[in-house]
């Protein structure tokens, strides 16, 4: 009965995945158009500089298509969205963008993969010891880390390091970046320092939410019960207060994606790595039409699908919360 | 080699009245030597300047090894040198696609045009017809042998475009320049004869423009054009070109890679094949902070091209201090800085006298440390070793002569006479990658009580913004024009040349640039061009020139054999002389 | 602009609610009672601390003007890149401008835009929230998949696209970063209306025939407001971080204004010789955004100890009752 209940309950949400794409991806059509700047002018003139005729713009404009009705370009943008081009080609370069994004996509995936797995590994140890050992020393040594991890700016953190590492070690990463299958020691070079930065950030709020959940959860009444059998402290910690603190962790650091990818925005820029982020603000930034429609759909498709399987995951194994299409308490975390 | 080069050079000087020594300029400077003495103060001091040592003879260049240059950016459009000037592609098409087309300039002195794929040319008595005879040595890089079928294909691509049942190839946005030509004919085996519109007896300089680069090969792209793929770019074909280096590797966003290509006809004069070095790395590194950190820790050999990565004073102290002797700073005169004036939308900038008080006022030595990274100099508009510069314009026509306090005394005084003692609000066109100058514009003006409104525009708006009548006042772009008759397109009326810089409609420019076409000696052409530069910026003051940038690129010791010319970044990227000395 | 509305918009809500005597009565209880002052101070001594340093950037936000010991836009091209010292506290930058006097208006214009920002979000929030809830039906159903959309958009990058469009200035800023928050605070309302819906006086009050607006007003709203208030009190130090990143990468405040991000941003070019201009800057944005962080805290413990456990806080209230039990373990 119930494996009805979440397949059917699956069937809605992917239909509503699909619809919310698609209205945000006819959102950011009719955005990007309305913006003012001709980048038809801009690719001629080389960024400004060479001047040119009006007849030459013309007949740019006409050969890029910018001059068929809204309606056909966005067809002709949806349907090669589908068939696996993506989006045509990228009007500045002239690059398929479908070559772009399996380009960028693996950089930026990789970044937050490393970020998250890195987190996890590190938060919830670092959680479940402040809270057993609370306001003794590691607790405080645990806030004074995390603390700082969730306020600073992360690029303002960058700037220092970098600027640290130069002056004091003459040392900088490498500038060309190379896929791990490639060059795994440049690899590791190039991002560890992001990695760090962001992992830093990241896991101070897992730590956060991990702490807490720890503490009300041992105030429950199965704890009491259980120690009351007499079963060791640290089995009781692991196997009855971290397995059902573990969902809303979960859920907390599914909610924490669209920040990561914030962070990794900023980061990208400041050390030069070739993904997703630092290509959507480049492009936005030069009114490459069809790159950022296709970059800023694909973004919301991932964040919403990653939100659809953690949401999936929690009412599954959490079986008191109802599968019915409305959230009833969701724990946000902050 | 080089010596031939200059040999020709000198033969054909004497056919061609164009190329005359830079002896002329020089006897006139015997002036006011002492204003010269202080021109030269003016230029700043060193630490370490590179000669080309290219005449030197005697040094045996090593061949091998990779050298690793920063690169601004992503080559935009594919690569297509007819859509694009940017010198993201042209730091990097120099490689691929070569210095010039059917004649370069100079790598000696860049104000002389030297063959390139044509070995000769010759005019008719009448200047208007040329005929350039080709090399018969020159390959693409698949080793096709390179015709005269291709420049006409080139030529005729690039000032017309392509029309392939209902689809338009645009063509190139330099069509403005070749406008001229009328026709494009092949004369077997190896002659191209050009037919102009009009007389012109400097049409060579006008080819050696190093934006015009061949990168369109015919028997690659001629056959799919015709196919109905009309708009295919360079980078489609793997970038096939007749430069010393060719294609290896492209990553969007990381690296540009060349290699040596075997079969490149340039030779140096002891008759070895250039180019010296196995490859080429193109790094792309778009914050020029990140160029600093990467050059002074040892991962770079040179760096980037382009306005924003060139090095500023503060920059340098970086460099010498973690490089010290290994690292020296190439100069190239660069683009000029300036506040150009709408005069024909309404405002009290439209009386002359306003627009003088604002050229009198504005302390342009104090740009140059703020706004240019402490290179430059306050100039009209050209730079130093350039023909048509004239050092003495300081003396004449008595541009800035005296002191600020006098100057300023004077400015107000104009504007009480105009009427605007208690100034007025004006608004100044800024475009986001360059903000440094139109903040220090607003807060000079300041003094006189103007209020100067910036509107700040991206990138995707600036070329439409800056062609419109809609500002009262914009800085222009920063391109570099090396000769006269390249710059009506940015001084003329506004009615022929939209894109000016100072939006006017004053016939007596016209009257100038119809002189300057039908002057038939070089002083002829300084003199004419001086006189309209004291119209456009002392009589008139449609635009106040306020200094000129000095590009420094570093590049480390061990690089030699570098040509640097004396303006313009866009000239002699080929490095095909470059050699490494490790 | 937009700031002034918005609070003037807020007092008048105030004035009329219910929820403004809870609200007051719970903060004015920790400051009034020798009791709430010693929870205040006792565990929460470094919440204090961080405190009183974000209310004295706010005063010296506020009385930025007459703070700041020169113009921040006028440049003295003589005096550019001079090392901090009796001229210029902490140096000048490249124009001559007094660093101080630009840290001072940048803050000012940072604190504006996040404080203002958030308070836009929560407001907006609330209300699609709180409706969403009571009006239940197809309505619901519509605005949760506008807010899964919004959702879906991670904050920067939907921020970037909205400056890029809108052309860059505070009043874009403030939109942005509010249209980032409202989603979450609507969710969160929207899941506490929910709850109290389903609580007996709602129903006793819907029973008796009262107006709808009155009973989201008069019930729900004051029931749900200590956590929202908790959630964006939290919300002000991101807007702040995040403001200063907008700037950073050149789409924020456009120059000569003033801004934290934007003065990092130019500082880099002269970290050899005028480190002053990147590192003033980047102490006080850490330190802001550390205060607030902490400020929030507080002000989550005050409004919504509940709630505490649940998110985390670093630290929950100790009080006299519960010590014994938590002790134990």
């Amino acid at each position: 009965m119930r494996q009805f209940r979440i397949g059917n309950y699956l069937f809605w949400r992917v239909v509503s995945l699909i619809l919310t794409t698609f209205i945000a991806s006819v959102i950011i059509f009719i955005v990007m158009r309305m913006l003012p700047g001709d980048i038809v002018s801009w690719i001629l003139s080389g960024g400004g500089e060479a001047v040119h005729s009006t007849e030459v713009r013309e007949a740019l404009r006409q050969e890029l298509g910018l001059n068929d009705h809204l309606v056909v370009q966005y067809g002709r943008w949806l349907w090669s969205m589908v068939n696996g081009e993506f989006g045509g080609k990228s009007l500045v370069n002239g690059q398929p963008i479908a070559s772009i994004v399996f380009r960028q996509f693996p950089v930026t995936f990789l970044l937050v993969t490393y970020a998250i797995i890195l987190s996890v590994i590190v938060s919830v140890p670092l959680g479940v010891l402040a809270a057993s050992r609370r306001n003794q020393w590691q607790d405080f040594l645990v806030r004074l880390i995390t603390i700082p991890g969730q306020a600073l700016p992360n690029f303002c953190s960058a700037l220092f390091i970098l600027l640290g590492l130069i002056i004091i070690f003459r040392w900088s990463p490498p500038i060309v970046y190379t896929n791990p299958w490639e060059d795994l020691l440049n690899h590791i070079q190039i991002i560890l320092l992001p990695v760090l930065l962001l992992t830093w950030e990241h896991s101070s709020h897992i730590v956060r939410v991990t702490r807490a959940y720890i503490l009300v959860v041992v105030n429950e009444n199965y704890i009491l019960y259980a120690r009351a059998k007499g079963l060791p402290q640290g089995h009781i910690l692991l196997r009855h207060a971290l397995r059902n603190a573990l969902v809303p962790i979960v859920t907390i650091m599914g909610l924490q994606l669209g920040w990561l990818l914030s962070g990794t925005l900023i980061l990208e820029a400041i050390f030069g790595l070739p993904g997703l982020g630092g290509g959507l603000v480049q492009a936005a930034l030069v009114r490459d039409y069809t790159v950022v429609q296709s970059l800023v759909t694909l973004l919301v498709f991932v964040m919403l699908s990653v939100n659809l399987i953690i949401d999936l995951i929690y009412r599954i194994s959490d079986p008191r919360i109802s599968l019915s299409n409305q959230l009833t308490h969701s724990y946000n975390g902050s | 080699m080089f010596t031939t080069i200059l040999i020709t050079g000198l033969i054909l000087g004497h056919y061609n009245p164009v190329l005359s020594p830079i002896s002329d300029v020089s006897e006139k400077d015997s002036i006011d030597s002492e204003r010269q003495e202080k021109d030269i103060e003016n230029f700043p001091p060193f630490p370490d300047v590179q000669d080309d040592d290219i005449e030197n003879t005697s040094i045996q260049q090593k061949r091998g090894g990779i050298l690793i240059l920063a690169n601004r950016g992503d080559p935009p459009a594919g690569f297509d040198t007819m859509r694009t000037s940017s010198i993201a592609l042209h730091h990097v098409a120099g490689a691929l696609f070569g210095p010039g087309n059917l004649v370069m300039r100079c790598r000696e002195n860049m104000y002389l045009v030297c063959p390139y794929l044509a070995r000769s040319w010759f005019p008719n008595p009448s200047f208007s017809e040329w005929t350039f005879i080709l090399r018969n040595d020159v390959f693409w890089h698949d080793d096709t042998q390179f015709t005269p079928d291709d420049v006409k294909f080139w030529l005729n691509l690039a000032i017309s475009g392509l029309n392939v049942g209902d689809k338009i190839r645009a063509p190139a946005y330099f069509e403005g320049d070749l406008e001229e030509i009328e026709k494009v004919e092949v004369l077997p085996p190896d002659q191209v004869r050009i037919t102009l519109k009009n007389p012109n007896r400097f049409f060579p300089d006008i080819l050696a423009n190093p934006r015009l680069k061949i990168a369109h090969p015919r028997h690659l792209m001629e056959p799919r054009m015709n196919n109905g793929d009309v708009s295919i770019s360079p980078l489609d074909i793997e970038l096939i070109g007749l430069g010393p280096f060719k294609f290896k590797n492209y990553e969007p966003g990381t690296i540009i890679q060349v290699l040596r290509f075997e079969n490149y006809f340039e030779k140096d004069d002891r008759g070895n094949q250039l180019p010296y070095l196995d490859g080429i790395d193109y790094v792309i590194i778009s914050d020029p902070v990140a160029m600093d950190i990467a050059f002074r820790t040892g991962r770079l050999d040179g760096g980037a091209r382009g306005f924003g990565h060139y090095l500023s004073e503060e920059r340098i102290v970086g460099y010498t201090r973690d490089l010290g002797d290994d690292v020296s700073f190439a100069q190239i005169e660069g683009g000029t800085i300036r506040l150009a004036f709408n005069v024909l939308k309404s405002g009290p900038w439209q009386d002359m006298r306003i627009r003088r008080a604002i050229a009198l006022w504005i302390d342009k030595e104090s740009a140059i440390p703020a706004v240019l990274g402490g290179f430059g100099w306050t100039t009209p508009d050209i730079s130093p070793n350039n023909l048509f510069k004239d050092k003495r314009f300081v003396i004449w026509p008595k541009f800035d002569l005296e002191p600020l306090d006098e100057r300023r005394a004077k400015a107000k005084k104009l504007m009480e006479e105009a009427g605007y003692s208690n100034g007025f609000s004006m608004g100044h066109l800024c475009r986001a990658r360059h903000t440094q100058a139109c903040q220090f514009l607003k807060d000079q003006l300041l003094g006189l009580g103007i209020d100067l409104q910036l509107h700040i525009i991206d990138e995707g708006e600036w070329n439409r913004a800056r062609v419109s009548l809609d500002f009262d006042t914009q800085p222009g772009a920063l391109s570099v024009l090396p000769i006269p008759e390249g710059t009506e397109g940015v001084y003329g009326r506004f009615s022929i040349s939209p894109d000016a810089y100072s939006k006017h409609e004053d016939e007596e420019v016209d009257r100038f640039y119809r002189l300057l076409r039908d002057a038939t000696t070089t002083e002829g052409r300084i003199d004419i061009w001086r006189q309209l530069q004291k119209y456009l910026f002392l009589d008139k003051t449609y635009i106040i020139p306020i200094a000129e940038a000095t590009y420094v690129v570093p590049y480390r010791t061990h690089v030699k054999g570098l040509t640097i010319p004396s303006e313009d970044g866009h000239t002699n990227t080929d490095f095909a002389t470059v050699w490494l000395d490790k | 602009m937009i700031g002034t509305i918005l609070v003037v918009i807020g007092m008048i809500y105030f004035k009329n609610s219910f929820s403004t005597t809870i609200l007051l009565q719970k903060f004015l209880y920790t400051l009034r009672t020798k009791r709430g002052l010693r929870q205040l101070t006792k565990t929460n001594s470094l919440i204090f601390l961080f405190g009183t340093i974000a209310a004295i950037i706010i005063c010296l936000a506020i009385f930025a003007e007459f703070v700041s010991p020169y113009d921040p836009l006028v440049q003295d091209i003589t005096s550019r890149l001079k090392a901090p010292g009796q001229e210029f506290l902490f140096g000048s930058d490249n124009f001559g401008r007094d660093v101080f006097s630009r840290i001072i208006h940048g803050s000012r214009s940072s604190l504006y835009i996040a404080i203002t920002s958030v308070i836009a979000g929560t407001f907006f929030g609330t209300i699609i929230g709180t409706l969403s809830a009571y009006l239940g039906g197809r309505i619901d159903l519509v605005l949760q998949r506008v807010i899964d959309t919004l959702l879906g958009f991670p904050s920067l990058i939907l921020a970037v696209f909205l400056v890029v469009t809108l052309g860059a200035s505070a009043n874009t800023l403030i939109i942005a970063l509010a249209v980032s928050l409202i989603p979450q605070i609507a969710r969160l309302s929207r899941s506490h209306a929910l709850s109290i819906k389903e609580e007996d006086f709602v129903i006793v009050a819907k029973t008796i025939g009262a107006q709808p607006m009155s009973i989201i007003f008069k019930h729900i709203l004051p029931h749900t407001f200590g956590p929202i208030i908790a959630y964006a009190a939290g919300y002000v130090s991101v807007a702040i971080v995040a403001e200063s990143a907008l700037s950073f990468l050149g789409l924020g405040i456009p120059p000569p204004y003033p801004s934290l991000g934007g003065m990092l941003q130019e500082g880099r070019l002269y970290m050899e010789v005028a480190p002053w201009i990147t590192i003033f800057p980047g102490i006080i944005l850490s330190i802001t955004a550390f205060s607030f962080a902490l400020l929030g805290d507080a002000l989550r413990d005050i409004f919504d100890p509940k709630d505490r456990f649940y998110t985390g806080s670093f630290f929950p209230l100790i009080t006299k009752s519960n010590r014994k039990r938590i002790k134990k373990f």
